[in-house]
């Protein structure tokens, strides 16, 4: 993968997330320079970002010079990815399930980052948790209460 | 007097068995995280900040502070001992530390690290102390559109002193005060921008915000690269301590780099990063032995060290007489007393003078913990670069999650923490710093307010704002830095090139 790409799909986000914030700045009450309203700031910076990611966006397609990313290995984008739907998964099911979702998401996130024996992932994940469990109910920090 | 009458006040509450221990606890895991690799200070601020939820103001505070001066400590450590920065502002500590290491004088390097911090600490503390209730006394006599005016400066500085792009900087900016918009005017009452999501009346909580920027996303991009053992040179006891020509060749470059890094921290940007780099071309021009510099002078590694210290210590000043976190781990500190309700600004010490006195006395005996901490147990805590990143890496998710969950028991927040996680992980490659967003967040009520405040004072009239001596020196200089930026490219000579140590150190401008 090569940083122009990321680079591109990164100023056009940003582009499209400026023009968005605008179009909805549009909706709130601008009022005037003497008396401003809510959406005196929001349409001011819309119009500066749109402008500005606008002016990126069209540079980074001029840019000639192409980098390789060295960090992207496939391994380390199968690592990433992992990462990802792992926690995506836990904030998924964090609230109904609870505690428990703590414990798979650690074990999901020791295999995917190397942890090679199931045994160990799972002993590591459940002392982590108790720890867990105990110093912050002592230190009575909330957790959801899920299905216990 | 008063100062000294507080600060004896605020060291009477500060050596209490509480504070102490809150405290060390606080220094202890900022040199931990500090020596680990891959998280900054900033990241073990972000990571541990739900911590201070369940403790009062002043020992949340104390507990921050001292993970953020504690990560400094132990950036160190990896610069000398395995030639890895433990965040930037130890990047210079590299050039000169881990060559010092490799001839056997790695004791010799650390101990005076840990010497010249204290010093550069301790007087940057002194600094601290007398600076910080001038400017917030001056600061009360501000209008709004003197805060506005300080607002703009503030970010359009920022902007230019990431040390990356200015426009991208400035984007961020903008998407920092574009972000804080989101959520109940506070005038009106209208809702702007929430799309009916309950959660966002109340705006975007700073915290999930910062835990995502520079915690996930670090962790993001550590899963992302090939991990690597690190080799790390071996101390011996006999060779812990610098000899007296070392101890003699350090006094100066720690004086001078504590004079370089105090006013560095006032600025907003990378102070500590820059002004290392500024002490060390000091001391090398300066030196007898300029031609050692790069091979293990002394000089190379007592300077950057002393001047980050001071640095980072006198980025409290705005943060705590103003209000204005002009660095990331200054705004992690403004989301931990946020969790407590309480907003910094020019009424802080004023109406909590108990909790300043109490930080900035807890910050003296932090500093002493540190060095008591490192002369002896340095090997201990070097010996923690060897923990193994697929241990590591689950434990520190874990402990985000949770934590971010305890401040609000709010599952939106852990999502908040996961996009900007993602997206804090796409700017690293892409050249956006994360820090610029953050303060344009962290500012843009104040900005907001001052600037319609204002408008309504001027009758709309922007050149009125010009007619005010403050708001127009501070708006003049903004200008002044936007044009230069816009127009320097059309000027007819070159970018500077690299200076020497930023080759060495494989930094790029």
């Amino acid at each position: 993968m090569s940083n122009k790409l990321i680079t591109n799909i990164t100023n056009a986000g940003l582009f499209l997330f400026c023009i968005v914030y605008l179009i909805y700045s549009f909706r709130i009450s601008f009022g005037s320079a003497g008396m401003p309203g809510p959406g005196f700031l929001p349409t001011t910076l819309g119009v500066i970002g749109t402008l500005l990611s606008f002016g990126f966006l069209v540079k980074g397609f001029f840019i000639k010079k192409i980098e390789k990313l060295e960090d992207f290995t496939k391994r380390g984008i199968l690592r990433f990815a992992g990462y990802v739907l792992s926690i995506v998964i836990f904030l998924l099911t964090y609230k109904t399930i609870g505690i428990i979702m703590l414990f798979l998401l650690i074990v999901s996130l020791a295999k995917i980052s190397g942890l090679r024996r199931w045994i160990s992932s799972i002993l590591f994940a459940g002392i982590f948790t108790t720890i867990v469990y105990f110093l912050f109910t002592f230190l009575q920090i909330p957790f959801p209460s899920g299905i216990f | 007097m008063d100062a000294l009458a507080n600060l004896a006040n605020g060291l009477m509450s500060a050596l209490s068995l509480e504070m102490l221990l809150v405290c060390f606890l606080g220094v202890l895991v900022g040199q931990i995280t500090g020596v680990l690799p891959g998280i900054g200070p900033t990241g073990a601020m972000a990571i541990l900040l739900p911590l201070s939820f369940g403790m009062g103001p002043g020992a949340g505070l104390i507990m921050l502070a001292g993970i953020y001066y504690g990560a400094m400590y132990g950036g160190s450590i990896t610069s000398i001992l395995v030639n890895l920065p433990g965040e930037a502002a130890s990047l210079v500590t590299t050039l000169d530390g881990y060559q010092m290491a490799r001839k056997g004088r790695a004791g010799a390097a650390l101990s005076i690290a840990a010497i010249g911090s204290w010093i550069a600490g301790t007087l940057a503390i002194v600094g601290l102390m007398f600076f910080a209730p001038l400017l917030a006394n001056a600061a009360l006599a501000f209008g709004p559109p003197e805060f506005f005016a300080l607002g703009v400066f503030g970010l359009i500085i920022l902007s230019n002193l990431t040390g990356g792009s200015f426009g991208k900087s400035f984007l961020m900016v903008i998407i920092g005060l574009m972000l804080s918009t989101v959520g109940v005017d506070l005038v009106t009452g209208e809702d702007r921008l929430t799309f009916n999501v309950l959660e966002l009346s109340k705006g975007i909580d700073l915290v999930p915000v910062v835990m995502g920027l520079f915690g996930l996303a670090e962790i993001f991009s550590v899963a992302l690269t090939p991990y690597q053992n690190n080799k790390m040179i071996k101390i011996k006891l006999k060779e812990m301590y610098p000899n007296k020509q070392e101890t003699k060749r350090s006094i100066w470059p720690i004086i001078r780099g504590t004079f370089v890094g105090f006013p560095m921290g006032l600025l907003p940007g990378p102070a500590g990063f820059m002004s290392t780099l500024i002490s060390y071309r000091l001391e090398k021009r300066l030196s007898r032995h300029p031609e050692e510099f790069g091979k293990g002078a002394i000089e190379g590694v007592a300077g950057p060290e002393s001047a980050n210290n001071a640095a980072s210590t006198s980025a409290m000043i705005p943060f705590l007489a103003l209000g204005f976190p002009f660095s990331p781990p200054t705004a992690l500190l403004l989301g931990g007393l946020l969790i407590h309700g309480i907003t910094p600004g020019p009424m802080f010490i004023s109406q909590h003078g108990d909790l300043f006195w109490l930080v900035v006395a807890s910050m003296y005996i932090g500093n002493v913990m540190l060095l008591i901490l490192n002369l002896p147990l340095v090997g201990v805590f070097a010996s923690l670069t060897k923990v193994p990143i697929k241990i590591l890496m689950p434990i520190i998710t874990g402990i985000m999650f949770i934590g971010a969950y305890s401040i609000n028991n709010s599952i939106f927040d852990l999502w908040i923490m996961f996009v900007f996680g993602v997206v804090g992980f796409i700017m690293k490659y892409c050249d956006y710093e994360p820090a610029p967003l953050v303060v344009g967040l962290v500012l843009g009520q104040m900005f907001e307010e001052g600037l319609r405040q204002g408008l309504i004072m001027t009758e709309g009239s922007f050149l009125m704002f010009f007619e005010r001596p403050i708001t127009a020196i501070l708006l003049g200089i903004s200008i002044l830095i936007v044009l230069w930026n816009v127009f320097k490219r059309f000027l007819p000579f070159k970018k500077a090139s690299l200076t020497d140590e930023q080759e060495d150190a494989g930094i790029k401008t």
